[in-house]
């Protein structure tokens, strides 16, 4: 129960073990997607260690190698090491897809849950908009917006934000009304509870654990998402590091050197699947006790 | 009936104009001038006469006061007339038709290529749930949704067009330069497609219609034939929607990649040419596209589906 | 234990072998060792009406399932056997049960309205079961014609009428033109008038006798509601979790039921207050009645062993076997007559 997570006895096993315990019991491909982040995070925050080759130094005479036993996944079109840019980077990529995924998921949830909440006029409008919203690319209004203000951070950010909080708004918004519907809380009512406090005590809980699910879901949405924005140029800007934009780097040197753009992609492809992995393996668990609460 | 489809006009209409005044005051805040930035277009000059920016600001109207600037756009807009653009020097409309009609067809064939995958895969996973079948699919939407299209379409393209040499590489000439972006344009479709297909049909199946269907003498078979892929399909319908006025400005990566001349392509380079009108008309017709297409879908939905017609009629 | 070889009253009259015979059917949730039906024996005659009777969770909507072979996942057939006609339909080939359903065997169910397919208009479903496919005019002709047999107004219309623009009573009707579509020997109707006003039950109860009139129909009526059984069938059993426990000739067991379970159905049913002004129920419930492994199963709520502590050993040790009382009366319980008439007084 989601209360368990907020009151948790004091001789209650500790965190570790308890993310051991949770960990065993989801699906597999909830622990398949940890195994592959974890690796992931692991090799990037060992980067500047295991890192083979300084990933900014060019060799124009070894440039558009395969792969060789120095140079693993070969190097690029300035000669550089393809792994070594791999590993070490501003991580421009995963970092604006964290960070919208959170703002986001901050957003959708107030708005649904307060839609849900209010219920009448102001639910029909606020789900209305949402439903209207998702059909929205988000890359259309990134690329709207770089048009106007050029690439960055802030209008990466807010043209992710713009519909990216829809899903959880309509997620938190069913759950709400869901929560809202039980006897219980019709009864704290009656009895004269505060709205904040139901709201605290027995909405957001209910929240947690299938906005965090369809977090992971959109997390890897995001990634694919910036990668692309990045891929197109219109991302992080040369010569940073990106994932994305050494697909861009790469695509002149398709024939001449396929491993050049295999690589990156794979590796987005990789975190992509981990966290959708983390995500799906979360959400099987967490309709199976949704039909058992109800 | 027509309250439901009063109601959706009126929110679309509002939206429709939200997306408007985003359009049209977005690149107002930015710092470039758009008479210098023609000028200059158009000049490739950065010492501009101050007298002819001057005469072009009155010519575009742009010493009247935002509001006015604002309802004289909107107006030759609602008219068709979205200006010119910056670099082909096109009506911006004529371009975003030409463009439209090729990311129609791209986007409908990836459509229609993932439907014709997730219909029967999905139905046929959920006829054994938990089986063989209904697991390898699960690992397959799974890992379909994190594949990047610009990860997939090199890759096809290398397989395809360098080493088969079956498949061009790039461009818009004749059938056979459809299919790889299509194909790598379907990929998270079908993914989703799948999964919403094998929930409905899950559902669908245990329906009491289809064990009533079996006491009258229909096989197991037959039932789901008949009275199941109709009402399995309802949400599918809604999910096509999405994704068709996704994919109609959403595939601006794979255009780019293929080098189609489509909507996402238009966008893509107004950008590169800093073209501001046709950046507006182009995102205001992705986005409208989007909402119209959602909301017709909607309505669409309401129509096929005898119950809900009635329980609207009431 | 014996197993009837002719069927009782009108049956007698009737000389052939019964059109319905179950024998020891026993349906289990697959995967756990839990039976919901345990050794049933049925047999319904030729043009014969027989009532199952029970609470809700006794088996029998479980029952009507398994003899047309339609249960859902997750429930099976585990032994026993299911004749039709003399035919085995346990393991019959769903191929083969195809031909049988809806021909020899249709079925009637409690929710008409869930049981059509929203979307699919009337008139395609009531034609399935029609044995010859002929030319669309003729076969929606047919189905009119079956439509305006069981009493529907203005039947053309109906039948291009979808599922939500028909009421609960004329939705069952439409269900019972499909039944009647491949002209079956046997009706399973399982509860079809309890989701009906009282007024529409009267309305669909008649039509059921009156098909059965008309083309010789046997009728297993599935049903908790005792007044429906005395008005209707020739037979009645009574099931209790998961076997019958009394089973006659319906005038006799109405007046003068054998088992307590059945007496004390019939004297909630009347609705007639006791002497101390509380409606008359069963205590305890049915529910837990499956997990008990030895004895009676009704023993914990049964009235006659409360009162006769001498029975109590018998009853909580071994499960009475379904005993002869003559006339094709059995009962399942160890209680003399006297007994179980002693507290009536």
């Amino acid at each position: 129960m989601p209360s368990d997570m907020i009151l948790s006895p004091p001789d209650a096993p500790g965190l570790l073990s308890r993310a051991v315990i949770y960990t065993r019991s989801r699906h597999w491909t909830f622990r398949a997607g940890v195994a592959i982040v974890a690796a992931m995070i692991a090799l990037i925050a060992l980067a500047p260690w295991i890192a083979p080759h300084d990933p900014g130094a060019q060799d124009l005479l070894g440039r558009l190698k395969g792969p060789t036993a120095v140079h693993w996944l070969g190097t690029d079109h300035l000669g550089r090491d393809v792994l070594s840019r791999l590993l070490i980077g501003r991580q421009f990529t995963v970092t604006i897809s964290a960070v919208a995924v959170v703002i986001t998921l901050v957003i959708g949830t107030v708005i649904g849950v307060m839609a849900g909440r209010a219920g009448g006029l102001a639910d029909e409008l606020a789900m209305r908009t949402v439903d209207l919203l998702i059909s929205v690319p988000d890359v259309v209004i990134a690329i709207f917006l770089i048009g106007v203000f050029g690439p960055g951070w802030l209008t990466l950010l807010v043209a992710l934000t713009l519909t990216g909080w829809t899903p959880y708004a309509r997620l938190a918004r069913g759950l709400t009304r869901e929560v809202n519907a039980r006897e219980y809380i019709r009864a704290a009512e009656v009895l004269g509870m505060k709205r904040s406090f139901v709201m605290f005590r027995h909405i957001l809980p209910n929240c947690i654990r299938p906005i965090t699910a369809i977090s992971f879901l959109r997390f890897g949405h995001k990634l694919i998402t910036v990668g692309g924005l990045s891929y197109l140029g219109l991302g992080v800007q040369p010569p940073n590091p990106d994932w994305g934009l050494m697909l861009a780097e790469a695509q002149p040197y398709l024939e001449r050197a396929p491993l050049l753009m295999i690589a990156p992609g794979a590796v987005i492809f990789l975190a992509a699947l981990g966290v959708t992995w983390i995500g799906h393996g979360m959400e099987i668990d967490t309709s199976g006790t949704g039909e058992d609460r109800t | 009936m027509w309250k439901l489809v009063l109601q959706r006009l009126s929110i679309l209409v509002a939206m429709l104009l939200i997306v408007s005044v985003a359009a049209f005051a977005v690149p107002l805040m930015s710092d470039g001038d758009p008479a210098r930035t023609i000028l200059m277009s158009r000049t490739s000059d950065f010492n501009l006469d101050p007298d002819a920016v001057e005469s072009l600001r009155t010519e575009l109207g742009l010493d009247r006061t935002l509001a006015a600037q604002y309802f004289g756009w909107l107006g030759h807009a609602l008219r068709g007339d979205l200006g010119f653009s910056f670099a082909t020097r096109q009506p911006v409309l004529s371009e975003i038709a030409r463009a439209l009609a090729v990311s129609l067809t791209l986007a409908l064939t990836a459509l229609g290529w993932a439907l014709l995958v997730a219909l029967p895969l999905g139905t046929l996973a959920a006829m054994r749930p938990g089986g063989k079948l209904d697991g390898a699919t699960t690992l397959l939407i799974q890992t379909l949704v994190a594949t990047p299209e610009y990860w997939f379409a090199p890759v096809s393209v290398l397989v395809f067009s360098l080493w088969l040499g079956v498949l061009p590489s790039a461009g818009w000439q004749g059938p056979s330069s459809l299919i790889l972006p299509a194909l790598a344009l379907s990929l998270r479709p079908m993914a989703y497609f799948t999964q919403i297909t094998r929930a409905a049909m899950s559902d669908v199946l245990q329906a009491p219609y289809i064990s009533a269907a079996r006491a009258r003498g229909l096989s197991y078979n037959q039932s789901v034939l008949r009275h199941g892929l109709r009402n399995g399909s309802l949400p599918v319908i809604t999910f096509f929607a999405l994704w068709f006025a996704g994919l109609l400005g959403g595939s601006v990566v794979v255009e780019v990649i293929f080098a189609i001349p489509g909507m996402g392509r238009l966008l893509y380079d107004a950008v590169i040419n800093n073209d501001v009108p046709m950046l507006q008309g182009a995102f205001v017709a992705m986005v409208g596209l989007a909402i119209v297409i959602n909301t017709a879908a909607d309505v669409f939905y309401v129509l096929i589906n005898p119950a809900m017609r009635g329980r609207h009629a009431q | 234990m014996t197993l009837p070889t002719s069927v009782p009253t009108q049956g007698a009259k009737d000389t052939r072998a019964p059109l319905l015979e179950v024998r020891n059917l026993k349906v289990g949730i697959t995967g756990r060792n839990k039976e919901v039906v345990r050794g049933l024996d049925l047999t319904v005659g030729h043009g014969e009406v027989v009532a199952l009777v029970g609470e809700s969770g006794s088996g029998k909507s479980v029952t009507a399932l398994a003899l047309s072979q339609l249960l859902p996942p997750g429930l099976e057939i585990t032994e026993g056997s299911v004749r039709m006609g003399g035919r085995e339909l346990v393991g019959t080939s769903e191929k083969d049960l195809t031909g049988i359903r809806g021909r020899d065997l249709s079925m009637l169910f409690q929710q008409p309205q869930t049981m059509l397919d929203p979307t699919s208009r009337v008139h395609v479903q009531v034609a399935e079961p029609l044995a010859s496919k002929g030319s669309g005019r003729a076969t929606f002709a047919r189905v009119v014609d079956l439509l305006r047999g069981v009493g529907i107004p203005d039947p053309e219309a109906r039948a291009r009428a979808f599922s939500h623009e028909l009421s609960g009573g004329m939705a069952q009707r439409v269900m019972m033109a499909a039944a009647m579509a491949g002209e079956p020997r046997l009706l399973i109707a399982d509860e079809p008038t309890t989701a009906l006003d009282v007024t529409v039950q009267a309305q669909i109860l008649r039509l059921l006798r009156d098909e059965q009139r008309k083309r010789d129909l046997s009728i297993l009526l599935i049903t908790h509601d005792l007044s429906i059984v005395s008005a209707f069938s020739d037979r009645v059993c009574v099931m209790y979790a998961g076997r019958i426990v009394e089973e006659g000739p319906t005038p006799q067991i109405m007046k003068h039921p054998a088992h307590p379970y059945t007496r004390a159905l019939i004297r909630c049913s009347l609705l007639e207050p006791e002497a101390n002004g509380a409606l008359p129920s069963i205590p305890g419930s049915s529910s837990r009645a499956l997990s008990i492994l030895e004895g009676c199963r009704f023993a914990p709520r049964c009235h006659v062993m409360a009162a006769a502590p001498d029975l109590e050993s018998a009853c909580c040790a071994t499960e009475p076997a379904l005993e002869s009382k003559g006339q094709g009366w059995r009962t399942r319980c160890h209680a003399t007559d006297a007994q179980t008439h002693g507290d009536a007084a």
